[in-house]
C-alpha cells in the first residue's frame, strides 16, 4: 500500500543510522506544516510529513525492532465566516464557507450599493481570500474595520492577512538585519588591536 | 517581461550565485541558436526564474561548463550546459517579447511605439522559432491578453482582477513545461508569481501614470494611495510566499530549488517593498 520507506526518505537500504537521521531531518524541516500559511497547503504539508514519519519510524523498527509513538500533528483551519446573519448574509456566509466564491460573490453584487455596509465589505473580503486576491482582500478588510471597528470578526479577518504579510516577509527581515556588518567587526578589530599593542606591551 | 523577479543575492551561497550566473549565459546562448540571435537582446530575468522553477519540479540539475561569450571573449566563464529547460525558457521568453512588443504598439506613444514598430518583423520570426521549439499555447495568452485589455479600458479599480488575468497567462507557460505530475503546482506557481509581476509593475508605474493620466488599477479606490500600496504590498507578499511554499512542496532539493526559493522568498519581497515605498517617498520628497 505504502512507498517503500527507503524511497520516501530518498536513502539507500545500505544508508547508515546517521544517514537516515540526516535525510529525516532535512525532509522534517522542509515539509514542517508550520512554515505554511496556505490551509490546502499546509494540509498536503502535513500528509507528508505524516508518509515521512512513517517510513522513518518503520525504518527505525526494522533495524531495531523498537516501535516508538507516534507524532500527533496540529489541527489548522481557515477561520471563515461565523454561519447565521440575517438574510441575504447568511446564505453568502454558507457558501463562503462551502469554498464557493463564484455563488457568493453573485448574490453580494445583487445587494443594492447604497446598502452595502460592514457585514457586505467584510464577506467580499472572505470572498476575495478564497480567489487569492489578497490586494482586494486587505482593503475590503479595511473598509468593513472602518465601518464597525469595534466588530471582532472583522477585525480578526484583518489581523490574519496583516499575520501572513508578516510570516512571509518575516525572512526578508531578518535577512537584512541579520547581515552584520564587515566593516565594523573590522574596525572594532583595528581598534582593539591598536589598544592592545599599546597597553600590553 | 519587466524584470521583477531576481535573487537577493547577499542571502545565496556563493556556488548558488554561479549556478545563477551560469544558468542566464546558458540561456542565453540558447537563445542564440534556438530563437535567432535577436532575441537574445531580450533575455530576462524571469526567463532565468522559469528555467530554475522547471529544473526543480524536474529533478535536473544544471551541467555547468566554462564557456566564452561574444561580450567578453577573452575570459572564459561558466555556462550551463544546453538542455530541454533551457530550450523551452528561451522559447517562453521570445514568445512573451513578441506579445509585450505588441502591447508597446497599442498603449505607447512616440520613440517608444516607433521602435516598437520597427522590432515587429524580428519578434514575429522569434515568435515562429519559439513556436517551432515548444508547445506553446498562443490562443490562451491572447485570450489573457484580450481579458486584460477589457478589465484596463472598464478602469475598474482594484489589482487583483487584471493581476490574475496576467497570472493565467503566465501559469500556462509554467503548466506546459513542467513534468506531467506537477503540473498544477507549476501552474500555480506561474500564477502567483504573474500576479506579483503585474501588480508590482503597477506600484512601479503608479507616479508615471498618474502624470500621464494613463489606466493603473492602484489609482482608484475609496482609500488613500499609501493604503492602496499597503495593500498591494501585502498582496505581493503572500503571493510570493505561496509561490514559494508551493516549489518547497513539490521541488526537489538542489541546488536550483534553493535559487528559486531565495528569488522568491527574498528576492521577489525585496522588489515589492522596494516598489511599493518608492512612490510615497518620491511624493515626500516632491511636497
Amino acid at each position: 500500500m505504502a512507498r517503500d520507506p527507503y524511497e520516501v526518505l530518498g536513502v539507500s537500504r545500505g544508508a547508515t543510522d546517521e544517514e537516515i537521521k540526516k535525510a529525516y531531518r532535512a525532509l522534517a524541516k522542509r515539509y514542517h506544516p508550520d512554515s505554511f500559511t496556505d490551509p490546502s497547503q499546509r494540509a498536503r504539508a502535513e500528509e507528508t510529513m505524516k508518509e515521512i514519519n512513517a517510513a522513518y519510524e518503520s525504518i527505525q523498527k526494522d533495524k531495531s525492532g523498537s516501535s516508538s509513538g507516534s507524532g500527533s500533528s496540529s489541527g489548522y483551519s481557515y477561520q471563515g465566516p461565523r454561519n447565521g446573519g440575517v438574510g441575504i448574509y447568511a446564505t453568502i456566509r454558507q457558501y463562503i464557507n462551502s469554498s464557493m466564491p463564484d455563488e457568493a460573490e453573485q448574490l453580494l453584487n445583487t445587494v443594492n450599493p447604497a446598502d452595502r455596509g460592514a457585514e457586505w465589505h467584510y464577506l467580499r473580503a472572505c470572498v476575495c481570500v478564497l480567489r487569492g486576491w489578497y490586494y482586494d482582500a486587505h482593503t475590503a478588510a479595511s473598509t468593513a474595520c472602518s465601518l464597525d471597528p469595534g466588530n471582532e470578526e472583522y477585525r480578526q479577518l484583518l489581523d490574519m492577512l496583516e499575520r501572513d504579510v508578516n510570516r512571509a516577509d518575516g525572512t526578508y527581515r531578518t535577512a537584512q538585519t541579520s547581515d552584520c556588518d564587515i566593516c565594523s567587526i573590522c574596525q572594532t578589530l583595528a581598534c582593539l588591536n591598536c589598544l592592545c599593542s599599546s597597553f600590553c606591551r | 517581461m519587466f524584470g521583477y523577479v531576481k535573487p537577493f543575492v547577499p542571502e545565496l551561497k556563493v556556488r548558488e550565485n554561479e549556478l545563477y550566473k551560469a544558468v542566464y549565459c546558458g540561456l542565453c546562448k540558447s537563445m542564440g541558436r534556438g530563437t535567432r540571435w535577436f532575441s537574445r537582446l531580450s533575455l530576462s530575468y524571469d526567463a532565468v526564474f522559469l528555467a530554475f522553477v522547471l529544473a526543480s519540479l524536474h529533478g535536473y540539475a544544471f551541467e555547468v561548463y566554462p564557456g566564452r561569450c561574444g561580450l567578453n571573449p577573452l575570459r572564459k566563464k561558466p555556462v550551463a550546459k544546453d538542455c530541454e529547460i533551457l530550450r523551452y525558457s528561451a522559447a517562453v521568453s521570445a514568445h512573451l517579447t513578441y506579445y509585450s512588443v505588441l502591447d508597446k504598439i497599442s498603449d505607447e506613444r512616440g520613440i517608444k511605439r516607433l521602435s516598437a514598430k520597427i522590432s515587429l518583423p524580428l519578434c514575429r520570426k522569434m515568435k515562429r522559432a519559439a513556436e517551432k521549439i515548444a508547445e506553446l499555447d498562443g490562443a490562451y495568452t491572447e485570450e489573457c491578453l484580450r481579458r486584460l485589455h477589457e478589465i484596463e479600458a472598464e478602469k475598474s479599480p482594484g489589482l487583483d482582477r487584471a493581476a490574475s488575468c496576467f497570472g493565467d497567462m503566465l501559469g500556462r507557460y509554467f503548466e506546459l513545461g513542467a513534468p506531467d505530475d506537477k503540473k498544477k503546482s507549476a501552474a500555480m506557481i506561474g500564477n502567483y508569481t504573474g500576479r506579483f509581476i503585474y501588480a508590482a509593475d503597477a506600484c512601479d508605474d503608479l507616479e508615471k501614470d498618474e502624470k500621464k493620466d494613463a489606466y493603473n488599477p492602484l489609482r482608484y479606490g475609496g482609500t488613500d494611495v499609501s493604503e492602496r500600496l499597503h495593500a498591494a504590498y501585502g498582496a505581493m507578499c503572500i503571493w510570493a510566499d505561496r509561490a514559494a511554499s508551493e516549489l518547497q512542496l513539490e521541488g526537489g532539493l538542489g541546488d536550483a530549488s534553493s535559487v528559486a526559493d531565495n528569488i522568491m522568498r527574498l528576492g521577489m519581497i525585496d522588489i515589492a517593498k522596494k516598489v511599493a515605498s518608492e512612490h510615497t517617498e518620491g511624493k515626500g520628497n516632491g511636497k
